[in-house]
């Protein structure tokens, strides 16, 4: 499971240079929305810097840059790029939900839980197993258009909720939503 | 215990004569007192207690109601969801075990009136906020399956929110 701890630092090291990147390309609300998505990102960093320590290793150091997926010059790129990062590191929290330590483990949940909660902030779907490989989520009814994202709800596809049901085996979680352009 | 009724002796309780006598005639190898339990498997008592939330997580959903402008089908998703969830843990049970809860649990009495929006929120809030320490004692794959439901549950807090009921 401490591949499961680098894995989590790594995504959320990546996150934190996409909100970067998301934050410069936003503004007012959504501005604001990136600002808390960095800081809540570097508060779980340093959360499993601390775990990965304690449990005698070196937690791994950010990348020099990161090469995004997709060019973000728009306020709806960046929404697309929040949702992308928060939902693979939901899958990074799901494989650590698997460590053996019950404290690690509640670590995992809750952070899982505010990743998929910013992702619906930025886009307001839902799947039925956030962070299970495989899942895509459906759009979400509102009645309220104040209380939606701002630009992002176009991007929505049609939720598959039997992904997630052969659950004999513990996930292995998709790549890093972003990797190092350069060795670190 | 096996009973009899009206003079008809099942094979079990046949069976349980024949032991009986073994015991009489000296066999001491054979333990004595009620037949032995085989202990339960906690993962299979966690799973059928999350079987029996998840049932009446559905059963509030029945009962939800809104107000307003907002379609009366807009409740539809979450239940959908949590039947999904509800599958996944019902796949995770052992084919030998049955979903019936344990009788000595005591699950809360479903309301038979209108459920408001405002008490689903609360209930999605409750089910999401146990999910850590549902987690400690789960096998790992359940633990996974528990993070991502709680996920969920807490997206659920906040979509309803959205919703006027």
């Amino acid at each position: 499971m401490a591949d499961a701890l680098a894995k989590a630092l790594s995504a959320e090291h990546a996150a934190i240079y996409a909100y970067g990147v998301i934050g410069a390309r936003t503004s007012g609300r959504l501005r604001t929305r990136a600002t808390a998505g960095f800081d809540a990102h570097r508060a779980r960093r340093d959360k499993l810097r601390s775990l990965i320590t304690q449990r005698g290793g070196s937690p791994a150091e950010p990348g020099p840059t990161y090469q995004l997926p997709f060019e973000v010059s728009s306020s709806s790129d960046a929404a697309r790029l929040a949702v992308l990062v928060e939902q693979r590191l939901t899958t990074a929290y799901l494989e650590l939900a698997a460590d053996p330590d019950a404290s690690v483990r509640r670590v995992a949940a809750l952070a899982a839980q505010e990743c998929a909660t910013r992702a619906y902030g930025w886009q307001p779907a839902i799947a039925a197993f956030p962070g299970m490989p495989g899942q895509t989520a459906s759009p979400a009814q509102s009645n309220d258009a104040s209380e939606t994202t701002d630009d992002t709800t176009d991007e929505t596809t049609e939720e598959t909720t039997d992904a997630a049901t052969d659950t004999a085996a513990t996930i292995d979680p998709t790549p890093p939503a972003l990797e190092p352009s350069a060795a670190q | 215990m096996e009973h009899t009724s009206g003079g008809h002796l099942t094979r079990r309780a046949l069976l349980g004569t024949a032991v009986s006598g073994l015991i009489v005639s000296g066999c001491s190898s054979v333990s004595s007192g009620p037949p032995e339990q085989k202990p339960v498997d906690p993962q299979v008592v966690l799973l059928r207690s999350l079987i029996a939330a998840k049932e009446q997580m559905i059963a509030l959903y029945q009962r939800g109601t809104l107000s307003g402008d907002v379609p009366a089908t807009a409740l539809e998703p979450f239940q959908e969801r949590h039947a999904a969830h509800l599958a996944a843990f019902r796949k995770m049970l052992p084919p030998d075990a049955t979903a019936s809860p344990s009788p000595t649990g005591t699950p809360s009495p479903v309301p038979t009136s209108a459920v408001s929006v405002k008490k689903l929120r609360d209930a999605e809030r409750k089910a999401a906020a146990g999910r850590p320490d549902q987690m400690a004692t789960a096998s790992p794959a359940l633990a996974q399956l528990l993070a991502s439901v709680g996920a969920c549950e807490a997206v659920h807090v906040m979509a309803l929110g959205r919703l006027r009921g």
